[in-house]
């Protein structure tokens, strides 16, 4: 099902400590029992460089992630060794340090291809609320500020949960008016905080909402993208602005802080540690089993009959962990889909 | 540098026989017919944003008061949404059956500007998205009816079209794979 190719998008996942606690976090459970002990060492960073420069892929992109990662101690140790090694790097953040502009500076000394920011909502009331801290909106969008003013390339991340569909729509408007350049928005990602029910848009009303939000993007100037995979079968016909499959264990591998891989910044399954890896090409091929196992175990029977399945997927293989959703067949039931 | 074929690549370029993935996707998800929805979903409210119509290739909605035109074309090999602003008018004109898409004098004044625009058309180097934004170029540009305004037109760069470091940045981990399909590069940033 999985094609052969050597992963040459790599994350780093430097801590899994957050000064938020957003209430759909896929990594709450590892944020609630984070210590600074237990971030990422600089030596399993080195190990990992060490691997991609051995690889020879000339342009690795490292993708570094958490957790916040700019609360590592050696934050910008690992973004200097990081460009030292010949790769740029992307910083996932929640951007509450990065309002602070000379912070923004000295990490813009390395080379750092863009920022992703979370932001999830048009107002304090409701982002402080969402993120669990007083002030965070207020700092994020300084954050926002700060690139835009910088001219640094960045896009914006937000979360679709069932109570507010319409402050996405709001948050459009915001960033448009802000003069984001792009935003993502997806759904809740069902591993931890994200198998909270309440908090996951269900298919096949999230690709509603997907071809709303896209649709309505599209009367603002501001680029957009629904990333979460969704399945095929019900995006046919639809407009929405990205094809995104699942991608674990493809392209992309992920370095979790205590130095094992895994397929997916959110499925747990982890693999082997890098330490005990003698090339980056044995990482796809070593993780590919942990993806199948999640794809043949969870995903209902007929998927797995369709003809569509290499290119769908299934969308997101950890949907169908939560209990009770509701399968293909279900989605069909008169009345609930179109 | 090693010699790396996109045995993964979505086009399935050096595994002969092999489909490609992410045409299937893109052309079963976006570029099929659309089909009427009746589902009703997750309440968004109505004065945000409604679906007035759907025809084949596009639709015809609502967002915040204002009705839009959104339909896609091919001009010359390439794929272009467009998205029109449409002065207030009986919402009945818009709807299907009576409404089966662009009328002849906005269809055909887009498929100039934008033959003309895609045939000297240079895409910046560090270019990082499979959908390029050409409202400014081609809003000044096409001559259209009263009521009708371009708000939004969008190519969306073909797969036949081989440019280097052509990549995108839809994904926190990674893109949909369309990427090493449009792009001839070596840098493998995204595929």
């Amino acid at each position: 099902m999985l094609t052969a190719r050597v992963p040459d998008r790599i994350t780093i996942l430097l801590t899994h400590r957050c000064d938020l606690s957003c209430e759909f976090c896929f990594d709450a459970s590892q944020v609630m029992r984070a210590s600074p002990a237990a971030d990422v060492s600089l030596e399993a960073v080195d190990r990992l460089l060490e691997l991609l420069r051995e690889s020879r892929v000339p342009r690795f992109n490292v993708s570094l992630s958490g957790g916040e990662p700019t609360l590592h101690p050696h934050f910008l140790e690992i973004l200097a060794r990081v460009t030292e090694a010949g790769f740029s790097a992307t910083i996932l953040s929640n951007g509450q340090r990065l309002a602070d502009p000379q912070f923004m500076d000295e990490v813009l000394r390395f080379n750092v291809w863009n920022f992703q920011f979370s932001i999830e909502g048009a107002s304090a009331a409701v982002h402080d609320q969402r993120a669990g801290r007083p002030g965070a909106w207020e700092r994020t969008v300084r954050a926002l500020e700060n690139s835009l003013s910088r001219g640094v390339r960045f896009i914006t991340n937000s979360t679709l949960t069932p109570e507010r569909p319409d402050e996405l729509f709001r948050l459009v408007d915001f960033l448009a008016e802000l003069g984001v350049p792009k935003m993502n928005v997806g759904n809740v990602l069902p591993e931890n905080g994200g198998c909270n029910r309440p908090l996951l848009v269900e298919y096949p009303a999230v690709v509603d909402l997907a071809e709303q939000l896209t649709l309505y993007a599209l009367t603002r100037p501001i680029g957009f993208s629904f990333i979460t995979p969704l399945p095929l079968c019900l995006k046919r016909g639809r407009v929405i602005s990205n094809p995104s499959v699942c991608s674990a264990g493809g392209y992309s591998i992920v370095m979790d802080v205590d130095g094992t891989l895994r397929a997916c910044s959110v499925c747990l399954a982890g693999g082997p540690h890098v330490a005990g890896l003698r090339a980056l090409q044995d990482a796809g091929p070593l993780l590919r089993p942990f993806v199948e196992r999640d794809v043949r175990c969870q995903v209902p029977a007929e998927c797995l009959r369709c003809e569509s399945l290499a290119a769908c997927r299934a969308a997101c293989p950890l949907y169908w962990k939560i209990p009770g959703v509701r399968t293909p067949s279900a989605w069909a039931a008169p009345g609930a889909t179109g | 540098m090693p010699t790396r074929e996109k045995a993964g690549s979505q086009t399935g370029a050096a595994a002969p026989g092999a489909r490609n993935l992410y045409r299937q996707r893109w052309s079963e998800s976006l570029c099929s017919a659309a089909a009427v929805s009746t589902r009703a979903g997750l309440a968004v409210r109505g004065d945000v944003l409604r679906v007035l119509g759907r025809f084949n290739g596009g639709m015809v909605y609502e967002a915040s008061g204002k009705k839009y035109v959104l339909s896609e074309h091919v001009f010359e090999a390439h794929p272009f949404l467009l998205v029109f602003g449409l002065e207030p008018r009986k919402e009945a004109e818009f709807l299907t059956p009576r409404f089966t898409g662009l009328p002849d004098e906005v269809l055909g004044q887009c498929r100039q500007a934008c033959e003309a625009l895609v045939g000297r058309l240079k895409l910046p180097k560090d270019l990082h998205s499979i959908e390029v934004d050409l409202t400014p170029q081609l809003a000044e540009k096409v001559e259209l009816p009263p009521g009708w305004t371009l708000s939004r037109a969008i190519l969306r760069l073909p797969t036949e079209w081989r440019r280097p470091g052509v990549a995108c940045d839809c994904d926190v981990d990674g893109p949909c794979g369309y990427c090493c399909d449009v792009c001839d590069c070596n840098c493998y940033l995204c595929c």
